[in-house]
């Protein structure tokens, strides 16, 4: 019943974007020259037999290479004795495939045939070279809940400002299933990969340039020696690890290389938006008969996340400035009041994906505040199955005289050691005191 | 040949003592006794005293019902030579008989911790305690109100303090009262606040250490917040065991030292999963925030923290490699289970 609603709602979505301009004739003499190149991957258990997961993939080339994301198939790459991967075409037949190329950091993966179709070189989809035009109609195409290979159509919006990683904006409902798909513009050529819906018609897509760059480093590393299955995800997993580290590095090169100018905080003088893709929030309360005590907010985020399995994500991060004043409470009270804050790592995790959070804690003098003691915590977490990458949760507190104080808080999710201390020394470095 | 007859309560206690220059001395419910017991089960000629020509102490039956027989035994003595300070059943009621040489033993010296807790026992010392126990916990409420301040706030944190503490002072004092003992209730109550405010200082303390420390003293802080629990637990046993039932030293420390070692044993059970959750929820350490003027210890310089910092990493490795071995022996055990994974409910992978 609850399947059946929402293939309802995929399809009224579907009818709410479809666009009157739009020439269905068309859509569909492509839908059925592309059809033949789509393909629905499954997870599937050894021993049930079930499927596990399930999304759409797309043929790039004549040795029967497949594009899907790396969430799709990442149950199988880290459980290769628990599961196989198989291919699904429209017609119902079925095979065998193997992972031969991996992009963690972009959620793309590339998967090939056990034994490649001598049509394939024909269906393979062909790559678009430039960007399109804002606004140009996209189609994406898949196998939303795996109810049949379906299209929607929808509008190219440009590259999202809010991600380090630079996802396309396609307005247009993607929905589980879709994950893995190709979106091509009006001439059949990919310019971007289904990988997430956000609701409301909102979605997203990996740029077709990621996985070019995957294609071509799979073809040069494919002259090496086969391994069996299992040595080569090792290896595979091994590389995310570098790639992660790499990517996350770029990304605080950017953030240290960004805009520091200071905005007036309280005592304190903060930064704000370092980067265009930080989004940044603020907010306050005035003291009232219940909580007499002011405070207020700035909280910078990236909340650009890449998955890396059911139970972890990582990237995100985030920094928040606190500040708190009273001239109602003693100094006891507000000591109280500012014990209550609670502070959270921002990527989810599970305890087999994590060690627990250990901790250094101390009154420390900083410069940067006024040389004010500041009970510091640098709290770290390693990944257990990614060595060398870890979260950071770090909080800074100063309690001053006469019931006012302040906190400084950050968390970093997936960094390598030596970024996470460069980015610490630029944070408090940067900070100065009014 | 002087004998003292000394009449006891179930727990030899003494009810009534009399002394005699000279024997025979008869005993029973008949009012022309010498010793005159109130006891139903007692005949109204039961028993006499008498000494032999050898100058010889003996209890003599004189035929009645239920007969005399020593505490456990069960066989009736018809003619029992008496040692002194031995207990007879004489129906059934306890009698210990002494002769009039019989030795006691040195007095005991008064110690100071006996003087202090008599001391409690005075009215006036009781009302003033109380009165300086509701002053703190009024203050301790006060300090931590945030937002309108009420009085019944005051008794609602420390419901279970209070209630505790009502606890303890009824049933102590009752217990004290079924053996008898003659338990000193003020003193005892006094006791109790004395002991509850102690305990307030002491966390006071703690505080004030988790306010100024780091990491590295967290752990000692930990063991110290769970040492204070059982310091508690032993004064308070240790004092009660004197005040309501008069136990000797050696023996009051003993026994205190048994109950906080039985409690320490349940405290730290194996563990079990849920308590690890419990445990490791508790993280890094619970905050603790007063005045900046509490603030006691030097804070460190940014360079030595750093240096602390990138120790860091090394010591999260460590504890990765642990994780994943341990992982390992439990994937072992898993696979010997034959546990076969479900995964046909799995949802189609959705984002």
């Amino acid at each position: 019943m609850r399947r059946g609603f929402s293939v309802v709602a995929a399809l009224l979505a579907l009818l709410s974007v479809t666009k009157p301009s739009a020439q269905p004739a068309e859509h569909s003499a492509l839908f059925e020259a592309l059809k033949p190149g789509l393909f629905t991957v499954e997870v599937v258990d050894r021993v049930s037999n079930n499927k596990n997961a399930q999304g759409s993939a797309f043929l790039i080339d004549e040795r029967g290479t497949m594009a899907t994301n790396y969430h799709v198939v990442s149950e199988f790459v880290h459980h290769p004795e628990r599961y196989t991967l198989r291919w699904r075409d429209s017609t119902g037949e079925t095979g065998g495939l193997a992972v031969v190329g991996l992009d963690v950091v972009h959620d793309l993966a590339l998967v090939r045939r056990d034994v490649p179709d001598p049509d394939d070189a024909s269906h393979a989809f062909e790559l678009a070279q430039g960007d399109p035009v804002m606004g140009s109609t996209v189609l994406a195409l898949g196998n939303p809940f795996d109810i049949g290979i379906s299209i929607v159509p929808g509008t190219y919006n440009g590259l999202l400002d809010n991600q380090f990683r630079k996802n396309i904006h396609f307005t247009g409902a993607l929905n589980p299933g879709m994950s893995g798909g190709p979106a091509v513009d009006q001439d059949g050529r990919v310019i971007g990969i289904n990988v997430a819906g956000a609701g409301n018609s909102v979605s997203f897509l990996v740029p077709v340039s990621n996985l070019r760059t995957l294609a071509d480093e799979v073809d040069e590393v494919s002259g090496e020696p086969e391994n069996n299955e299992q040595d080569r995800l090792a290896d595979m997993r091994e590389r995310a690890v570098e790639r992660i580290k790499a990517h996350q590095g770029r990304m605080i090169d950017q953030l240290l290389a960004g805009d520091w100018s200071l905005e007036s905080f309280g005592p304190l003088m903060i930064p704000r938006e370092i980067q265009t893709w930080i989004t940044c929030s603020g907010g306050g309360r005035e003291p009232d008969e219940e909580t007499p005590w002011r405070e207020s907010h700035s909280n910078c985020t990236l909340n650009d996340r890449i998955f890396l399995s059911r139970t972890l994500d990582t990237g995100p991060l985030e920094i928040i400035f606190g500040w708190y004043s009273s001239d109602r409470l003693n100094e006891f009270q507000f000591a109280k009041v500012f014990e209550q804050n609670r502070f959270m790592p921002y990527n989810r995790t599970s305890d087999d994906d994590v060690t627990e959070f250990e901790c250094r804690e101390q009154w420390v003098r900083l410069d940067t505040i006024d040389d004010l003691p500041t009970k510091t915590s640098y709290c770290l977490r390693a990944y257990l199955d990614y060595p060398g990458l870890y979260d950071v949760l770090f909080i800074g507190r100063v309690l001053m005289n006469d019931s006012e104080a302040i906190h400084i808080h950050y968390t970093l999710a997936g960094v390598g050691r030596d970024d996470a201390l460069r980015f610490h020394r630029h944070m408090l470095g940067a900070l100065e005191w009014e | 040949m002087g004998v003292i007859v000394e009449q006891l309560g179930t727990t030899n206690n003494v009810l009534e003592r009399q002394k005699f220059d000279k024997v025979p001395v008869s005993l029973g419910r008949g009012f022309d006794n010498d010793v005159i017991l109130t006891d139903e089960h007692v005949d109204a000629h039961h028993a006499r005293l008498v000494e032999s020509e050898d100058g010889r102490l003996w209890m003599e039956d004189c035929g009645s019902t239920n007969g005399i027989r020593r505490p456990r035994h069960k066989a009736r003595l018809e003619r029992v030579e008496v040692r002194s300070g031995e207990i007879f059943l004489v129906g059934r009621s306890r009698i210990r008989v002494f002769r009039a040489d019989h030795r006691v033993a040195p007095a005991v010296r008064i110690r100071l911790s006996e003087v202090f807790l008599l001391w409690l026992g005075k009215p006036q010392i009781t009302v003033m305690l109380g009165l300086v126990f509701v002053c703190v916990k009024f203050l301790e409420t006060w300090m931590s109100t945030i937002g309108e301040f009420r009085w019944s706030l005051v008794l609602e944190r420390h419901l279970g303090e209070a209630l505790t503490f009502a606890a303890l002072a009824v049933g102590v004092y009752f217990l004290s009262v079924l053996f008898r003992r003659g338990g000193n209730f003020l003193a005892h109550l006094s006791l109790l606040i004395v002991l509850f405010l102690f305990a307030s200082l002491l966390e006071f303390a703690h505080t004030v250490a988790v306010f100024n420390a780091g990491d590295r003293l967290y752990p000692t802080l930990a063991l110290l917040s769970e040492a204070r629990g059982y310091l508690m637990l032993f004064l308070y046993f240790w004092s009660i065991l004197y005040l309501a039932f008069h136990v000797p030293l050696l023996r009051r420390t003993w026994i205190s030292a048994v109950v906080v070692l039985v409690w320490f044993g349940i405290d730290h059970l194996p563990e079990d999963s849920f308590q690890r959750l419990v445990d490791s929820e508790q993280f890094p350490m619970r905050q603790a925030f007063l005045p900046p003027a509490l603030l006691l210890t030097e804070p460190a310089s940014a360079d030595a923290f750093e240096q602390r910092i990138e120790s860091l990493f090394p010591a999260l490795d460590e504890a990765r490699e642990e994780a994943l071995s341990d992982g390992a022996e439990e994937d072992m055990s898993e696979e010997t289970g034959a546990d076969v994974p479900t995964a046909g409910d799995g949802p189609s992978e959705s984002r």
